[in-house]
Order: structure tokens, then C-alpha cells, then sequence
């Protein structure tokens, strides 16, 4: 079995490690025995790799699912298909390795020829472990690393710069698009994170205040983003790149076609506009600061208090407070329409005899409305009840049995009821018409419908006005 | 958006009560995919429609950008997700069972039917409190930090590890007169059973889609519906359950308007 050559271009990653490295070195020397340089086994080439490898993983599950604590289980799998001898123990001694934090120390001119010295610590892990489960995450600096180990020789890209994608396409580089197109969505849905925990913690006052310093500035940027992607995408839909592509794809293996690239491209201009209109929204809200709430909630302290004498609650008001807390479920083996809130099934009223409404609403625009309906009723009869009501109280009942009312040809006295509710359509100068309830019924016959109900007394009220 | 359409729609949510076109570390459940697509195609009348209809019946439907909690759009599909809540201030329908916690964690075997039931309601409450311990207090984050619901991790094994010494504290702080000291029974008559509570109570919120597997065996995170909801009750709800601050001067004036007398902490007899 032949063993695969190791090519004599080293991976672009490897380099910027090997790049590194001597400051590493030296920041480790202690300068008095000459020039430090670490003995190194074959062992660390593997090492090496399965981080980079792990890295890498990781990178893809982010591109999928946006930074997330990801189970070391679900990056084990794929890794040991590209790595057959690794094993849990290789894997989770690179990832607590990974995950350690160790000095840096640094200096920083203070401008009058001398160094302000200073020590970092959290900017050094690679990878971010959620503490007491087995997860984990890139952290910014693996990111970090990452970004700039996938600019390659060329250098060419940067995160939002897309002037870089216009070029890209113009130079024909198909193969780079597609995944710029995905490394620049993760970098638009990151960025659009750090606006969600900017907004939704107010007491991340660092990451607001350097957002809205900056704001004008990154406002300006993203609009340019914007405009240049807009660019990219007139681009990648012309005729020559198209013809461009042809030829590539001639002599390449790419399985995907021009219109794979142009819906790449369209995501990243929608995303680029939308995180551009956010960030103005952002500015908007932030800057209207936001300084009290935010505070965060003592569970703790709450589950003590539940057996502690002045603060204990009863078993009801627990369960009421929890019935408004806790998921829902449905009452199962029944439903009804009538159940549904504002809705009423009259049908059950119902019994042998059919009792039709002698006036209904109507939906014929010709027709006249219901209100005009009663309003020319009223007018034509009003006199009439009036002059009933001048001699003496009267009872609804004894209204409706009245026959002298005017009526048209698809009129009854039943258009009447109206009154009952409105009574003030009769109010005129000097009196007004009053409603009183009387406990009394009535039961009557009106065109072969029956009708019934409460019996109200109606009089007029002389006012001295 | 047609009667069909809505009907399956509803369907959905009352089953799933959340809907994502590009969910995370999931795949699509069935009918998700349609879903979605109907509610992303429907304008904003037609979902306002929809939302009164879902108003009438208690609910309201929340939609929030994916990209908002850093999930990369794909192409093809909507980055949006869809959440049934309550609708504050509505009469829940009477279809729905808001009690349903209730019968879900109960222990059917045998005893006092009250008795049980209100063991069980002490038991799921310092459940729950402790779950969001793990999502909010443990990692510190406020409730109004929706996005950072996929960082708030629970196992079951530390679970259950928060739970015993919590029992244990308790006990060691010895038995409290009056009515705290029979939710006090409730739980140290329990302390046995700690595993059996809390594996119940698990199983109860992942079915209830509160959180969702987070790859390992016995781990979870919470899920999106579940942090939604918590921001906005986190405001009105969990402010009925903090203790109140139990300054002397108030339970006495409390006492006095009660006309009772004040049941004092020892430190005033100091």
C-alpha cells in the first residue's frame, strides 16, 4: 500500500500555527540560555491535527446550526470518519487541552518610550466547555483563528468586506463562492446575535456602548455592505459570468450549478439588507437607554422561601400561579363547536315548533340596514306611541296589541322590539321615554309567530328643561 | 390563507407549539415544512385573521427571525419561528386544560387524594424553580435573554444532584412551624424518591416541548418556546412567587392591620 505523499504545500492553518510560533517560544523563553526551542515528538503532529480537525468540525456544525454548545458525541462521529485510529480518550484530552486557559503576557506602548505590561488569560481557549456537560463551543478566538487561516494565500477576504465577493466573481474563483456566501451568513446571523443579547440585556452596557460610539460608522458600512452585494448579485446574473461559469464547470468537478450561486448570493443580499435595517432599529432603541430592569430572578432563594414561616404559600394559589407557568394540555375525548369561545349553537334551542325571526339582519346592499329599517318605522309611528304614552303608562305588550300602527308591506309590529333597546329615537322637546323592568311576561301570537319574553313598562318623562 | 389551511395550522400548534422553517439541531417534524411555508406566504392580513381567531380561543401566535438567535438562513426555507402562547389577559378555552401539570406529575398510587395533589404541586413548583435555575441563575442570564436559549443546559444527573442538596439544606435548617412546616413534610418524606420526581418531571417538559435533547444522553436545553414564554412571564407570573422582603416594620404594620399578632422573626428579639 502506497502511502499518500505529503503534499509540499502545508495546510494554510498548519502555517499560521508554524507563523506563531516563535513569539510563542520566546514569550516562553526565560532569556538566559540562548534561544529557546522546544523539543517536539512525532506524537504532536497527530495532536495537532485532530485540534485542527476538531476546529474544523466544529466550524461546519456552527455554518448549520449558528454558534451553539454542540454534545462531544455528535463531533466524535464525524471526526473518527476522517480520523479511523482516534479515540474518545486522543479527542478528550485535545478538547480539555483546548479549552485550558494559560498567560499571555504583553506590553503596550505608553507613547513616552516606555511599555505598559499587561497579562491576558480568557483570550488565549480555543474552545468554549459548558462547565459540568459534556459540550462545547468554538470560542471568538478559535473563530479568530479560523477567519484568517481560511483567507488562504490570497488573503482576499475579510467578514463583511463584500467588495471581496464582487471580485471573486469577477475573477472567476466559482469554487470559493459558495462557501464565502455561507462564511458571511454566519457571520451576518453572529453579528445579529450580538444585537439580540445587546438588546435583550440591558446591563451589557460594553457591547451597547461600543455598538451606538461606533454606530454611524457600522450604520454606514452595512449599507455599503449592502449596496456592493447588490452588486455581486447583478453580477453573478449576467450573461458573461454565466459563460464564465460554463467554462469553469468544464474543467472542475463542481456538482452544483449557476443557480445554486445566485440563490447563495440572494440569501447573503436579504440577510446583509435585514441585519442593515436591524442595526438602525438597534441604534434607535438603545439610544433611547434603557438603564433599569433586567434583573435577574433568585430561584433559588424562592424554592427556600417555600418552606420558610412568613413566606410560605398554599397549595391553591401555588397551583393557580403555576396553572398560568406550566405547559397546557387538552381535554381530550370532546370538543364542540360550542366550545369556542363567542360562539353560541342556537339549534339546541330548538324543539318541534320552528320559530322564525319575523326581522333579521339582511347583507343586500339595496336593501335598507336594519337601523334604517327601525328609523322609518319610528318616523311614521312616532306620533302614534307618543300620544299612547301622554295618556298613560303602558306595558310593551300593550303597545305591540295596539293596531293603528303604520306599517309597510313587509312590516310588523314586530319591528317595534327595536324600541325596547333605543328608547331615546322617541325623546323629543321637553320629555324623554324611559324603559322600566317590570318582572312581568308576555306571551303573544303576532302573524302565526310566537314571541316571548320580559315585559317591560315604558313612560314618558316630562322634564322641566 | 383557506379554512384548510388554517385547520392544519391549528393542528400543528396545539401539538408542537412551535414552528421553524430552519430549525437547529433538529430535522423537520412532519407537516413542519408546510407549515411554515403557509404561515411565511400568508400576508399580514391573513395573519392578523389568524391571530384574532387564536385571541378568541386564549392564544397568540409569535413569530421571531431565526437570525435573531444567530441560526444561519438556508436557502429554500424560512428562517422564522412560530410560537403558540397564551395570550395574557384572554380567557384560556375550556377545551384547554392549564391544570394539566397537575395530573401529568401526580403519583396515582394510592393515598390521600388531596394529599397527593398537593404534594404534587409543592414537588413540580421547586422542580420547575429548580430547572430555571439551571437556565437563568446557573449561567446568568436574565430572562429577557431569549437568544441564548440554546446555551441553558440541564443534565439529568446534575438535576438531580441540585435537587438532593436543596432536600438537604432544608433539612439541615430543621422542620418550620405552622404552614410551612407541612410543605417542609412534603418534601423531606420524600427525599427518597428525589430521582423518581425529577425523571418524571423531565420527561413531562420535554414532552410538553419546554426543552429539547441537546445531543448527549440524559442532557437537554431549553427550548424556544419555553424562553419566550419565560420572558414575558418573568414579569407578571414569577413576581407573585418572589418572597416577599421581610423587613420587621412591615410585618408588624401587616400584623396590625390584621389584627394579629406578629409572628416575629427571632432577630427582632435580639
Amino acid at each position: 500500500m502506497s502511502r499518500p505523499s505529503v503534499s509540499s504545500e502545508i495546510p494554510s492553518e498548519v502555517r499560521l500555527v508554524a507563523a506563531v510560533s516563535r513569539l510563542v517560544d520566546l514569550h516562553q523563553s526565560r532569556g538566559e540560555s540562548g534561544v529557546y526551542v522546544p523539543e517536539t515528538q512525532e506524537r504532536a503532529g497527530y495532536l495537532l491535527t485532530v485540534a485542527l480537525l476538531l476546529l474544523d468540525t466544529l466550524r461546519e456544525l456552527e455554518m448549520d446550526r449558528g454558534p451553539c454548545f454542540v454534545a462531544i458525541s455528535e463531533v466524535f462521529e464525524p471526526l473518527k470518519k476522517r480520523i479511523l485510529a482516534m479515540t474518545v480518550d486522543e479527542l478528550d484530552f485535545v478538547i480539555d487541552s483546548l479549552a485550558h486557559e494559560r498567560e499571555i503576557r504583553y506590553g503596550v506602548e505608553d507613547e513616552q518610550g516606555g511599555l505598559v505590561l499587561g497579562l491576558t488569560r480568557e483570550s488565549t481557549p480555543l474552545i468554549n466547555k459548558a462547565r459540568g456537560f459534556s459540550q462545547i463551543q468554538l470560542s471568538e478566538n478559535a473563530r479568530l483563528l479560523l477567519r484568517v487561516a481560511a483567507m488562504k494565500d490570497s488573503w482576499l477576504y475579510s467578514d463583511i468586506d463584500a467588495e471581496k465577493l464582487v471580485k471573486a466573481i469577477e475573477r472567476g474563483q466559482f469554487s470559493d463562492i459558495a462557501r464565502f456566501c455561507k462564511l458571511m451568513i454566519l457571520d451576518i446571523a453572529s453579528k445579529n446575535k450580538q444585537l439580540s443579547s445587546a438588546l435583550e440585556r440591558p446591563t451589557l452596557a460594553e457591547l451597547r456602548d461600543l455598538l451606538i460610539q461606533d454606530g454611524a460608522g457600522i450604520a454606514q458600512a452595512l449599507r455599503d455592505a449592502a449596496e456592493v452585494v447588490k452588486r455581486a448579485c447583478l453580477l453573478i446574473f449576467d450573461g458573461q459570468t454565466r459563460l464564465a461559469f460554463e467554462q469553469w464547470k468544464a474543467g472542475s468537478s463542481a456538482a452544483y450549478s449557476m443557480g445554486n450561486l445566485q440563490t447563495e448570493i440572494e440569501l447573503v443580499m436579504q440577510n446583509v439588507e435585514a441585519l442593515s435595517r436591524r442595526f438602525v432599529l438597534f441604534l434607535d432603541t438603545a439610544q433611547r437607554a434603557r438603564t433599569t430592569g433586567g434583573e435577574g430572578i433568585p430561584f433559588l432563594s424562592i424554592i427556600q422561601a417555600m418552606t420558610a414561616p412568613a413566606a410560605a404559600m398554599d397549595a391553591e394559589r401555588l397551583e393557580a400561579l403555576f396553572a398560568g407557568l406550566m405547559p397546557w394540555g387538552l381535554r381530550p375525548g370532546f370538543f364542540h363547536p360550542s366550545l369556542l369561545v363567542g360562539r353560541v349553537d342556537f339549534s339546541s334551542l330548538e324543539e318541534t315548533e320552528t320559530i322564525c325571526p319575523a326581522s333579521t339582519f339582511t347583507l343586500e346592499p339595496q336593501r335598507s340596514a336594519p337601523q334604517g329599517r327601525l328609523m322609518d318605522f319610528l318616523l311614521r309611528n312616532r306620533a302614534l306611541v307618543l300620544g299612547l304614552l301622554r295618556a298613560r303608562p303602558a306595558l310593551l305588550s300593550e303597545l305591540l296589541a295596539q293596531t293603528g300602527f303604520v306599517l309597510q308591506a313587509d312590516e310588523s309590529v314586530c319591528d317595534f322590539f327595536g324600541i325596547y333597546s333605543t328608547p331615546e329615537h322617541l325623546d323629543g322637546e321637553g320629555f324623554r321615554i324611559v324603559i322600566g323592568i317590570t318582572g312581568a311576561r308576555f306571551d303573544m301570537d303576532i302573524e302565526g309567530n310566537r314571541f316571548s319574553g320580559s315585559d317591560p313598562l315604558m313612560f314618558l318623562l316630562e322634564s322641566d328643561e | 390563507m383557506n379554512p384548510t389551511e388554517i385547520g392544519l395550522l391549528f393542528a400543528y400548534l396545539l401539538r408542537w407549539r412551535e414552528i421553524a422553517g430552519n430549525p437547529p439541531g433538529r430535522k423537520l417534524r412532519d407537516g413542519e415544512r408546510e407549515a411554515a411555508r403557509t404561515l411565511s406566504n400568508c400576508n399580514s392580513s391573513a395573519l392578523n385573521d389568524f391571530e384574532e381567531f387564536l385571541n378568541a380561543q386564549g392564544f397568540s401566535l409569535i413569530e421571531r427571525g431565526g437570525i435573531e438567535f444567530g441560526i444561519p438562513p438556508k436557502p429554500g426555507v424560512p428562517n422564522v419561528i412560530w410560537v403558540l402562547s397564551r395570550k395574557r389577559g384572554e380567557e384560556i378555552a375550556p377545551y384547554v386544560d392549564n391544570r394539566w401539570y397537575v395530573e401529568a406529575m401526580r403519583d396515582g398510587r394510592g393515598g390521600d387524594k388531596d394529599a397527593k395533589k398537593h404534594e404534587t404541586i409543592f414537588w413540580t413548583a421547586r422542580l420547575w424553580l429548580t430547572l430555571q435555575w439551571f437556565f437563568y441563575e446557573k449561567v446568568d442570564r436574565l430572562p429577557s435573554e431569549v437568544s441564548r436559549y440554546r446555551e441553558a443546559l440541564v443534565s439529568r444527573r446534575l438535576f438531580v444532584e441540585e435537587l438532593s442538596a436543596g432536600i438537604e439544606k432544608m433539612g439541615n435548617a430543621g422542620r418550620p412551624d405552622g404552614e410551612a412546616g407541612l410543605i417542609w413534610d412534603h418534601f423531606w418524606k420524600d427525599q427518597s424518591k428525589i430521582s423518581t420526581w425529577a425523571s418524571r418531571f423531565l420527561n413531562v417538559m420535554e414532552q410538553a416541548g419546554m426543552m429539547e435533547p441537546s445531543g448527549n444522553k440524559e442532557e437537554w436545553h431549553q427550548s424556544v418556546l419555553a424562553a419566550i414564554e419565560m420572558a414575558d412571564n418573568a414579569s407578571h407570573e414569577i413576581s407573585y412567587l418572589l418572597p416577599p422582603k421581610t423587613s420587621v416594620a412591615s410585618l408588624e404594620t401587616a400584623a396590625l392591620l390584621l389584627g394579629e399578632n406578629p409572628a416575629m422573626p427571632d432577630s427582632a428579639h435580639l
